[in-house]
């Protein structure tokens, strides 16, 4: 497509998700509307697209200067590169940490089988219920259209 | 959907009052913002991590407001105000309300 290609009409799914998404339906559209969002997945990410549009317009703010400094500071090789040997060092050493002093545990000698297991139990219960969590945020993260807005 | 903070919309008579509409969102910011916010704490200046978080909140818990608002049938609301409250540590909590009216 190059420039002069004319814009295509939008469908009448986006036109219908536009309008839900800027609040222009009446209440008993705005109720199919909302039915069609909670069994049609494509439907809804549309309606979060133009959601996340509408946010963004609303929000929108020219820069003020100390936003085009922190921008600028934060780009800098030397504080991105000291950001990144910070966590990478912080999380290995963090993980690290945990995984040899679990290990140390598992191997003493001394202690019984019963609070291993019960240990074991709660780092693994607490393991599924931080992946269940950070699952559900990232298949949540599409339909949120609030993650762009800056201030 | 007119939205202000005024007891009337300026060139328009409210005709019926159709009551109270809120919207409250809390919401956090992943625990990487935390840590670097806890720096931020020490050396001072702006908290860019938490500055974000309040503005996704406020504005989610202001489109709750008007969602609400829409669905009592409502051309706009007005005495809008933000209310916040402290339940999470590390977490922006925001309670938008207003009074919904039809306009002539």
């Amino acid at each position: 497509m190059n420039a002069t290609d004319p814009t295509p009409e939008p469908s009448q799914d986006e036109l219908l998700a536009m309008a839900y998404a800027d609040g222009e339906l009446n209440e008993e559209a705005r109720r199919d509307a909302a039915q069609r969002i909670a069994s049609d997945e494509a439907f809804a990410l549309r309606v979060a697209h133009y959601q996340r549009l509408d946010v963004a317009t609303r929000t929108a703010t020219p820069p003020e200067p100390q936003d085009t400094a922190h921008a600028k500071l934060s780009a800098e090789p030397t504080q991105k590169a000291a950001l990144g040997l910070g966590w990478f060092a912080l999380v290995v050493g963090f993980f690290g940490f945990y995984a040899w002093a679990f290990y140390e545990m598992i191997r003493d000698p001394e202690l019984e089988t019963f609070p291993k297991v019960l240990i074991l139990g709660g780092i693994g219960g607490f393991l599924l219920l931080f992946l269940a969590v950070l699952r559900n945020r990232l298949r949540e993260i599409p339909h949120d259209p609030y993650t762009k807005i800056q201030r | 959907m007119i939205v202000t903070t005024c007891d009337n919309v300026p060139g328009h008579e409210i005709t019926s009052t159709l009551g109270l509409c809120r919207g409250s969102a809390i919401r956090a910011r992943h625990i990487g913002k935390d840590i670097m916010a806890v720096f931020k704490n020490i050396t001072g200046g702006e908290m860019h991590e938490y500055s974000k978080l309040l503005a996704e909140t406020r504005e989610q818990a202001l489109d709750r407001m008007t969602e609400d608002a829409q669905a009592k049938g409502a051309d706009a609301v007005v005495a809008v105000r933000y209310a916040s409250t402290a339940i999470a540590q590390g977490a922006a909590e925001f309670l938008a309300y207003g009074t919904a009216v039809k306009l002539a």
